[in-house]
């Protein structure tokens, strides 16, 4: 019992349990002896499972690649709900002009929101690391990691703080706190980070590769990273107001300017 | 979630403090306004648009004691029904349940509580409910002439709001950080075919981003420092003005009966950065056409005369629109405030050095 090493939550303890009772009950290693009420919670715990994964983080007894993956996974699974399903894409845009169309609008809110991921399961699974990755990913490709990059990640982190506020002030009556709409923000800038990657790493190598007809390659390549800045803003407004669910130019107009700033330092800079 | 384990705990008393001495007691942590709201989020979670959410904002909800010290203990079916009710409270604001004791115990503790402390968010968040229509309202007329902002000329706290001032604001410094670029963008990358970094000397480059720090304290300033000063100074004036017994309105009357000149929006510290906020939306148009002049004045010399004609035009549509907004029009007497001197001495400093942020 010595060498038992007591995890940071109790989910993922009983996570733990769970899967090493069904896979092998020699493995002591795991089972947790500190929660005497452990077989009572095992019903509780599983059902609760699938909303205890961002919980069940900070364990000691696995590798630091397996921590990462589990990390990045759960990263990806949020963007998933958050983020790429709002891709500008023809089908999302038909959809919702066949929707205001045809149906009635109660009809058509219903639906949509039906499609929509609940923003309080969400933001209560919200974390602070995506969006410092895609912080320090922009900042890095953005200043070419010279001097502008602490400005540009301070001036990141304002304008998150910035739209966080606005959407606590012009919500008040939604029960999510700042910092989930903080998280929530800085997943939505997700297309920005592409936009800054494509921008200043992907179009300069194509230039660079091009060397004859040069003129041309340039003004192609302007033209791209103007449409690239347009798509981008639209995928993240798109994401930002369905998953804040904002409504109104009151609403979103606000969110638009502070992610029309960053998607234009990343096509000028 | 049946839970045979649980149900075994059910009704068994262990003689020790516990969850199973409270079961008979309400959930403290069961707000029953969210918990109807919720349930209609479920159903159609669109914003209702008679949706009190100022009030809502603004009060503070009653303590849970007080609430429950008023009323006697519900049974399932009483809770259920006064989740409805509150449900279609929160959405009709009608009367029609104003019968319910229940109901008016909740208001009535929100009431004694009052209004949030300018400490918390939510105190701010009033300052923030507006309709679409009536932002779009207020941004044309501000760009008109002879036109109020507000919707009337008398005394109103709901009419206050700050998105306007900070938000036009925000935008036109955004416009002043992004067209330079876009010039550029346009004119060596799809024009010439020649990259920006090469094409454009490196000092340009670095004036746009000194210019956005100018133009962001420079807006800053004037949007939210100047009305605090020029409220300093029109309540001096509106004073003096009154002991000097100077030709008065007679049908504008504020609350306490003095006789005013200035107009009552302009008389809080809101309302005028209000009046200033939209002052500032005739910018959004003007400093593209000045960064599109500008960028000709290296070939045309001609072009830095044309600059400055802009911007006086631009200066005398705004001093109209501040004279419009912070006179009272019902005086027939037609009379330059004291104020207004230094409001418009105040405008010429921010028109000249938001010039010489183009050089």
């Amino acid at each position: 019992m010595s060498d038992y090493i007591e995890p940071d939550t109790p989910e993922i303890s009983n996570n733990h349990n769970t899967t090493d009772f069904n896979n092998d009950h020699t493995n002591l290693s795991n089972v947790d002896i500190s929660n005497p009420f452990e077989s009572i919670n095992d019903d509780i715990i599983q059902d609760n499972s699938a909303e205890t994964t961002k919980s069940s983080r900070g364990t000691l007894d696995e590798s630091i690649i397996q921590t990462l993956k589990r990390d990045i996974n759960d990263i990806n699974l949020t963007l998933k709900k958050v983020v790429y399903p709002h891709f500008p894409s023809r089908q999302l845009l038909s959809s919702r002009g066949n929707s205001t169309d045809n149906l009635p609008q109660e009809t058509t809110t219903q639906s949509i929101n039906e499609q929509q991921p609940n923003i309080e399961d969400i933001s209560a699974n919200s974390d602070l690391w995506a969006p410092l990755i895609f912080i320090i990913t922009y900042s890095l490709c953005v200043s070419h990691a010279h001097t502008l990059f602490s400005s540009l990640f301070v001036l990141c982190w304002i304008m998150l703080l910035i739209m966080s506020l606005h959407m606590r002030l012009t919500k008040p009556y939604e029960n999510v706190n700042l910092i989930s709409y903080v998280s929530l923000s800085g997943y939505c800038i997700f297309p920005q980070v592409i936009n800054a990657i494509l921008t200043q790493i992907l179009f300069p190598i194509l230039i660079k590769i091009s060397g004859s007809g040069r003129h041309w390659t340039i003004r192609i390549i302007t033209l791209l990273k103007l449409i690239t800045l347009v798509l981008c803003l639209l995928w993240s407004l798109t994401s930002i107001s369905l998953v804040t669910k904002s409504k109104g130019f009151i609403q979103i107009f606000p969110l638009g300017l502070c992610l029309l700033g960053l998607g234009w330092l990343a096509t000028i800079l | 979630m049946s839970n045979t384990k649980y149900g075994a705990l059910n009704g068994i008393d262990d003689d020790l403090d516990g969850v199973d001495d409270f079961t008979n007691e309400p959930n403290p942590f069961e707000d029953t306004r969210h918990v109807a709201s919720s349930s209609k989020n479920n159903s159609s979670s669109h914003i209702v648009p008679d949706f009190d959410t100022k009030s809502m904002a603004t009060t503070l909800l009653p303590d849970y004691n007080d609430v429950v010290a008023d009323q006697p203990p519900l049974q399932p079916i009483q809770q259920q029904h006064l989740n409805e009710l509150f449900s279609s409270s929160n959405n009709n604001n009608n009367n029609n349940n104003s019968n319910n004791s229940n109901n008016v115990a909740a208001t009535t503790a929100a009431g004694e509580h009052g209004e949030l402390p300018p400490g918390l968010i939510n105190y701010y968040s009033k300052f923030f409910q507006l309709s679409t229509e009536t932002f779009k309202g207020r941004f044309l007329r501000s760009l008109r002439i002879n036109q109020l902002i507000f919707e009337s000329e008398d005394y109103n706290p709901e009419s206050r709001e700050l998105f306007g001032a900070i938000w036009i604001t925000c935008a036109i410094v955004l416009v002043k950080f992004m067209f330079p670029g876009l010039i550029n963008l346009f004119h060596y990358g799809i024009i010439k075919g020649e990259r920006i970094s090469e094409s454009v000397p490196s000092n340009d480059r670095d004036k746009i981003y000194w210019n956005l720090i100018h133009s962001i304290w420079l807006f800053g300033i004037y949007s939210f420092v100047v009305p605090f000063i020029v409220l300093q100074i029109i309540l001096k004036d509106d004073t003096n003005g009154e002991e000097n017994g100077l030709p008065q309105n007679e049908t504008s009357i504020d609350g306490s009966g003095r006789h005013m000149t200035i107009n009552s929006n302009a008389k809080n510290l809101i309302g005028l950065i209000t009046v200033y906020g939209y002052g500032n939306s005739i910018w959004l148009f003007i400093l593209p056409i000045l960064d599109i002049v500008n960028s000709l004045a290296t070939k045309f010399k001609i072009a830095i005369a044309i600059e400055w004609a802009i911007i006086a035009l631009a200066y005398v549509k705004t001093a109209q629109y501040m004279n419009m907004q912070i006179c009272n029009r019902g005086n027939g007497h037609v009379r330059l405030p004291f104020t207004m001197i230094f409001i418009l001495g105040f405008h010429i400093i921010f028109s000249v050095l938001l010039m010489f942020t183009l050089y």
